[in-house]
């Protein structure tokens, strides 16, 4: 017979919850409860209001400092592209041996962030993630600009850049023969339609809200502006219907879409056969790794932008805390994927891989190795706590160290693996010229330069997004939540 | 459901009794029949037997292991649609030690271990290539791996298992907030460790053979097919007239998941090939040679078709991921597919140039099969089929998507 004595004997009731519950059962009940997604009780009309008050209200000083310091970062990558096409492509500090260096490398670690912002946005949406309601304004705009950046460096390394139209998929009847086996025009399909499909993601989410927009600002310039963003849009019953189903449509077309290109990114590397480059693992690799990077570039912008504008309400604790557990995360699978890149190259028994992966952490470039260890696998670690998670400033600042981390990734994937190739004869380093630094860094004043006309003209927050997860738009569901009014996250 | 969650008339516990549960009584049966005919198998042919029950063995082993991923993940995120499904992956895990016995016949005996896993015959110990391997393939290192195995799945499931159960009883939020806070831990253990048994096991059939996606290949397996299960399992115990709370909310949302992990089991599989194909590497191409010569190309069709994009399609519609009837289908489909892939996977090292069925493969899953089907039973009935006092119940129950 089956050992029945641990079933219970109680008859039906209508909650887990008995009055004769024992008193320490209470705190634990308490940290049951689900927090608002929205802070202090506030309701959809001061969503709304506070929203568009970034928009709406005159740009305050530090905006103007930050723009102008973010214009003058820029100029940088406007220098440096100048010398190099007045010039030649003889200014970076690509050789023989390392052909594929630090343009690549910072083309990667841009559009990995490029790739984060709609994974995030899309696939939060798709799993019905509330909380993402929230970011995924803020996520979506980051990708559109990261990817821009990242665009710069596949159109001007080919050398004669008014030749970069042969990239374009120009028909085979028109005699031109792009060479579809190369992986430039995979990167080049794969990022413009990703691009087209994420500007059409973040344009139909900021439909709503563009008319809202409409609605509130007085200057004509502004209401025609914002009038033609929206479409037209009247918010009746039928158009939220259509919205809300294509809105969802786009949401698995980029999901999927956002995948194959990670993919195909990383089979640039994958699909030779360099050691260090070809490995299966590279199939998820650019993947997690855009994912991490994404999600410490979001930090990095979030939380400056919720203390400045005072939007801790809606960008709540709990969002940084998200935010740092999924950085947690995606820092761990690339730990995962690190080590089982190491242990392939062992248990695979090649000595052209195990050495690769020796002068990894033994060759010249050894110290970037270590660092991008310190910073991808260990720094992120801090996050198992929760009182770092929580600490909007101390979150900012550990995740510059994956930032630094993920950049560091792909120039050891890169340079480390083909700096020392097959012919000994051959081996040489590289290093970057003055041309190189400059361009690279004058790509975070563009980036920041976007980010920053964003944040000044649209709506940084998704309004309509938030109002449809206050309690207010679902009130059957309160009890499961804590009063919006004792929420603590108010800093 | 309509109205205020705080009216909700919460159900009261759900028992299973074997004795008046049919399928107790043919596992029974088919049990001891099934190992008289495995003995009669292993006498007549060893190699054969070394196959086949290596082949049943990880048919569900796989899903015990996607069960474990399944109740961590539940716990990690703090979900509440799960909770009335949960006890079922907790049943499971409480199998886990009977796993260890299975795993016995072919992980101990020398003479069946060593056909599964060539590098452990004498003859190739002084092979140059598993020399560079040694440090990884040797005897002691492989054993105190499957002891890990074995030893974590079997505390920890056991421990989520107990405690899931013991809170039937005294309703105490407490243990929900430590399984939670123990949940992440356990999640980076068991990518660990199923990474390794996919290695060990399965990959080291052909030990000359790597990739450094197998683990990721692995838990795409587990996931899938262990999610068909549960649908399965439910499936069956609904018709038992159990579990009746779940809605269509829930079928829902395990489709969704369902589709969502054939999609990246494709992914991964199909990811793995295109690599391997496209940089033409000799030691990593054998393996796709090996596996696609004579018939069993055709099965790697069959398991193209019949794993991804039936499934897929089938899966996009609202209406088959609502219904029970038809996710319970696909499913049952799907499962069928596993155990297709396994085969293609397994069989091809006993049989290289054709699909050679054995008797003994039938045998052997339905042996195995039976065994943990009335383990399942008996467990089961030791506790309510959900966990009635769950702090997060009423949200299950309540659960829209």
């Amino acid at each position: 017979m089956a050992d029945n004595s641990l079933l219970p004997a109680e008859p039906a009731h209508t909650s887990v919850e008995r009055h004769d519950d024992p008193p320490e059962y209470a705190q634990a009940r308490q940290e049951l409860i689900r927090e608002p997604y929205v802070t202090n009780n506030r309701s959809a009309a001061w969503v709304g209001d506070h929203i568009a008050s970034v928009v709406q209200n005159p740009a305050p000083l530090w905006w103007w400092i930050a723009v102008s310091v973010a214009g003058g970062v820029a100029s940088l990558t406007g220098i440096g592209l100048i010398y190099l096409i007045t010039t030649g492509v003889g200014v970076w500090g690509e050789n023989n041996s390392a052909n594929w260096a630090w343009d690549i490398t910072n083309f990667v670690f841009w559009i990995g962030i490029g790739h984060a912002g709609t994974m995030i946005a899309a696939i939060l949406y798709l799993t019905r993630q509330k909380w993402a309601s929230g970011i995924n304004r803020a996520a979506e705009a980051m990708t559109i600009f990261a990817v821009m950046c990242a665009g710069i460096y596949p159109a001007v390394h080919v050398g004669r850049v008014w030749f970069a139209w042969y990239l374009a998929p120009i028909p085979n009847a028109n005699a031109i023969w792009p060479n579809f086996r190369s992986p430039l025009l995979w990167d080049v399909f794969a990022v413009s339609t990703y691009l087209s499909v994420s500007i059409m993601f973040w344009y139909v989410g900021l439909i709503p809200d563009a008319a809202a927009m409409r609605d509130r600002v007085k200057n004509k310039i502004g209401k025609y502006f914002y009038a033609v963003l929206c479409l037209g849009w009247r918010g009746s019953g039928r158009q939220w219907a259509n919205y809300e189903f294509c809105y969802l449509m786009l949401a698995g077309i980029a999901t999927l879409l956002v995948i194959t290109t990670c993919t195909v990114v990383s089979s640039d590397f994958s699909t030779s056969v360099i050691p260090g480059w070809h490995g299966t693992i590279f199939i998820p690799y650019f993947g997690v790794g855009a994912i991490y990077g994404g999600f410490c570039m979001l930090i990095i912008l979030l939380v400056p932008i919720r203390q400045y504008y005072k939007l801790q309400d809606l960008v709540t604790l709990r969002h940084i805390d998200m935010c740092c557990r999924y950085t947690l995360l995606m820092g761990l699978f690339v730990a995962y994927i690190y080590g089982m890149e190491f242990f392939i190259a062992y248990y695979g028994g090649s000595p052209n891989e195990r050495y690769t992966f020796y002068d990894r952490i033994r060759g010249p470039y050894w110290l970037t190795w270590y660092v991008m260890m310190f910073c991808n696998c260990v720094v992120p670690q801090l996050f198992w706590m929760k009182s770092v998670r929580r600490n909007p400033w101390l979150a900012f600042g550990i995740v510059l160290f994956p930032s630094v981390g993920m950049w560091l990734e792909r120039f050891v994937i890169i340079v480390s693996s083909v700096h020392r190739d097959f012919l000994p004869s051959s081996w040489g380093m590289f290093y970057p010229t003055w041309i190189d630094i400059i361009t690279f860094t004058g790509t975070f004043g563009v980036f920041f330069l976007m980010y920053l006309l964003f944040v000044r003209f649209i709506p940084v927050i998704a309004i309509s997004e938030v109002r449809s997860v206050l309690p207010e738009a679902n009130p059957h569901a309160a009890m499961y939540h804590k009063e919006s009014s004792t929420g603590a996250s108010h800093e | 459901m309509s109205g205020h969650p705080s009216s909700l008339q919460l159900p009261g516990p759900d028992r299973l009794q074997p004795g008046r549960f049919a399928l107790t009584t043919i596992f029974a049966g088919l049990s001891v029949l099934g190992i008289i005919f495995s003995l009669v198998g292993a006498l007549v042919n060893p190699t054969q037997f070394a196959y086949s029950w290596f082949y049943a063995f990880y048919f569900f082993f796989t899903i015990a292991i996607g069960c474990f991923f399944w109740t961590m993940l539940h716990y990690a995120c703090d979900s509440e649609w799960s909770v009335v499904v949960r006890r079922t992956w907790e049943t499971i895990l409480g199998l886990l030690p009977l796993f260890f016995v299975l795993f016995i016949p072919i992980g101990f005996i020398p003479e069946l271990r060593q056909v599964l896993w060539q590098w452990m015959q004498p003859i190739h110990a002084t092979d140059h290539e598993l020399t560079l391997r040694s440090g990884y393939l040797n005897f002691p290192f492989f054993y105190i791996r499957v002891l890990v195995y074995f030893g974590y799945f079997i505390i920890a499931g056991r421990w989520y298992w107990k405690n899931s159960v013991r809170q039937d009883t005294d309703g105490d939020p407490r243990r929900t907030r430590r399984m939670h806070d123990h949940s992440y831990l356990a999640l980076v253990i068991f990518g660990v460790l199923e990474t390794f048994f996919g290695f060990d096991w399965l990959m080291g059939l052909y030990w000359r053979w790597s990739s450094s996606l197998f683990g990721v290949y692995n838990f795409a397996v587990c996931v899938q097919a262990s999610l068909a299960a549960t649908i399965i399992i439910i499936a069956i115990l609904r018709s038992g007239g159990h579990l009746k709370m779940l809605t269509y909310e829930h079928f829902y949302l395990m489709g969704k998941l369902l589709f969502g992990f054939t999609i990246f089991w494709a992914y991964i599989a199909f990811g793995q090939f295109l690599l391997i194909w496209f940089a033409n590497i000799p030691e990593e191409t054998i393996f796709y040679n090996d596996h696609n010569r004579g018939l069993w190309k055709y099965l790697s069709y069959i398991i193209i078709v019949g794993k991804f994009m039936f499934p897929a399609i089938y899966l996009l519609s609202q209406d088959n991921k609502k219904s029970l009837r038809a996710l319970t289908a696909i499913a049952v489909w799907i499962l069928i597919m596993h155990g297709v892939e396994l085969y293609w996977f397994i069989m091809p090292y006993a049989h290289q140039n054709s699909i050679i069925p054995s008797w003994q493969d039938f045998v052997t899953l339905i042996t195995v099969g039976s065994i943990l089907g009335l383990a399942f039973i008996r467990t089961a009935a030791r506790a309510s089929l959900f966990p009635t006092r769950d702090p997060r119940l009423v949200e299950c129950l309540n659960v829209t998507n």
